[in-house]
């Protein structure tokens, strides 16, 4: 989106750093709007901005946050890792094997259109409570858009360049790691992008099921303590770990394509 | 007598698709010989594509046997320039050696050689998109030629480039095969661009496919008994029923 704005509006980054600070602070500011109209004994009024921040910086210098925090972040690394080790063959196969995209394809729209969480009384049964069924939960979510979107940078990969390595001698292996590999990756990357923003929003209500850490439970838990202003601060942390990822996924996958 | 570089006899190509037989051509006889420009001329559909991947040992023949003397490498370059869009005019070239597992440092020089020589070493850090159709054209044939094949396929590589273009791509390619002693072997439908370059031209023609006949442009030369427009009559005449080759038979 960035890059698009640049591009037709001609708008420099730093523009774009001021624009989306104002963008920022104008939400913040309604928010805080709102919350004035708010009767102040009711529930609804622990949760503004002004309270949330402050719970903010408290939970940041505690290190039980970082603790959740990182139990989060491992359970997205491991589920993550699954689905590429899984979805990036199965795109390949899809992509190259007529008769198996024919066969399967009904079979994947149909896994790919329920929601990962429906899984979670099979998840518990298959594998318990604890770390296993959320990594499974943000596998199986995640694996969809990596396994689509490699098949489709297959599909429309340049059948002449296949041509041009073989009259060129390159052996099969060169001409997947010359030709096949950098064609496709930006492909695979984008879905792998994609798929990190789905698996960060599986992840909290995962981790509401059977676990005793992470970002997830630790809502649970500030609900069951009454503590709204800090749910609003784990609501914030959680949104801006996810941005992080995000900007993090784009600089680390993104790839030299012209 | 002029060495064969390559010899097909009684060949035959044939598709199946499901429960269907399509016939390319058959019991085709075709010898290429060395340092020459051999034109495989004819309109669309005739199989000219198809015999030059055969040559190119990206198919096989049905039936027949293809010989090849000599044990030098067969370069191909395609109507369009098929460069890779990730890598630069530089890294492009260097593929080639790339996959003949040649060490970076001899890698490196020979492309910036070849690049100077081609007239394309200004460009050399562009990407395929940042080309105008000729210089990537030259970049294309910059590929193919750095692990030196003996004999070149060409599947019309000026068709896309415009008239002033491709004429002066037309002389640098027989400034290369000079340069270079290649074989070539082209496949076009532009009859000019046939007697510009060939040293024999091969004319084809569809249903059925086959060679309809074969003009030794050199030899002509050679005795001073070749004119222009009147093998151009011939060829047109024996062209086939297409409206190009009407409207330029008329004038």
């Amino acid at each position: 989106m960035t890059s698009t704005l640049k591009k037709y509006f001609e708008i420099s980054s730093i523009k774009i750093i001021v624009l989306s600070f104002v963008g920022l602070v104008s939400f913040v500011g309604i928010w805080a709007l709102v919350m004035v109209f708010i009767d102040k004994s009711s529930i609804l009024s622990q949760f503004g901005p002004i309270d949330g921040a402050s719970a903010f910086w408290d939970l940041m210098t505690t290190d039980e946050t970082y603790i959740h925090i990182t139990a989060s972040l491992k359970r997205i690394v491991v589920g993550m890792l699954f689905a590429i080790v899984t979805g990036v063959p199965l795109g390949f196969l899809l992509g190259t094997i007529k008769l198996f995209e024919l066969t399967s394809t009904a079979v994947f729209q149909f896994l790919r259109m329920i929601s990962p969480l429906s899984w979670t009384p099979l998840a518990i049964i298959l594998f318990g409570v604890g770390d296993s069924p959320v990594y499974f939960l943000i596998a199986i979510g995640a694996i969809w858009p990596i396994a689509l979107n490699t098949a489709e940078s297959i599909g429309r990969l340049n059948r002449g360049w296949l041509l041009v390595s073989k009259t060129l001698g390159a052996s099969p292996f060169e001409s997947f790691r010359k030709v096949v590999w950098p064609a496709t990756r930006p492909g695979i990357l984008l879905g792998i992008r994609l798929a990190v923003g789905l698996a960060w929003i599986i992840l909290v209500p995962a981790e509401m099921l059977g676990v005793d850490s992470g970002l997830g439970y630790y809502i649970l838990d500030t609900r069951d303590r009454f503590e709204y202003s800090e749910l609003i601060a784990a609501i914030i942390i959680i949104g801006i770990l996810g941005l992080i990822l995000d900007i993090l996924t784009r600089v680390l996958l993104s790839s030299r394509q012209h | 007598m002029d060495s064969i570089a390559v010899k097909i006899d009684n060949g035959s190509k044939e598709y199946f698709k499901k429960s269907n037989r399509t016939k390319v051509f058959e019991d085709l006889n075709l010898e290429v010989r060395n340092n020459e420009i051999l034109i495989l001329l004819g309109p669309s559909g005739c199989g000219k594509s198809t015999l030059l991947r055969i040559i190119a040992k990206l198919e096989k023949l049905t039936t027949g046997t293809i010989t090849e003397t000599g044990n030098s490498q067969i370069g191909m370059v395609f109507q369009e320039p098929l460069l890779y869009p990730w890598l630069t005019a530089e890294e492009n070239v260097q593929l080639g050696l790339d996959f003949s597992n040649n060490s970076k440092a001899k890698v490196d020089n020979n492309s910036i050689e070849l690049l100077k020589e081609f007239g394309i070493d200004q460009v050399a850090n562009s990407f395929p998109n940042e080309l105008s159709g000729g210089q990537a054209q030259r970049v294309t044939f910059a590929r193919t030629l750095i692990v030196d094949p003996g004999m070149i396929l060409l599947d019309e590589p000026f068709a896309a480039l415009d008239p002033n273009t491709r004429s002066h791509l037309q002389d640098w390619l027989l400034e290369i095969k000079e340069k270079r002693n290649l074989t070539i072997v082209l496949v076009t439908h532009d009859v000019e661009e046939a007697l510009r370059l060939a040293d024999r031209i091969v004319l084809m023609c569809p249903n059925p496919s086959k060679i309809t006949k074969t003009w030794d442009i050199s030899s002509l030369k050679n005795s001073g008994e070749f004119d222009h427009n009147k093998i151009k009559k011939e060829i047109l005449q024996n062209y086939g029923p297409t409206p190009l080759a009407l409207e330029e038979l008329a004038q």
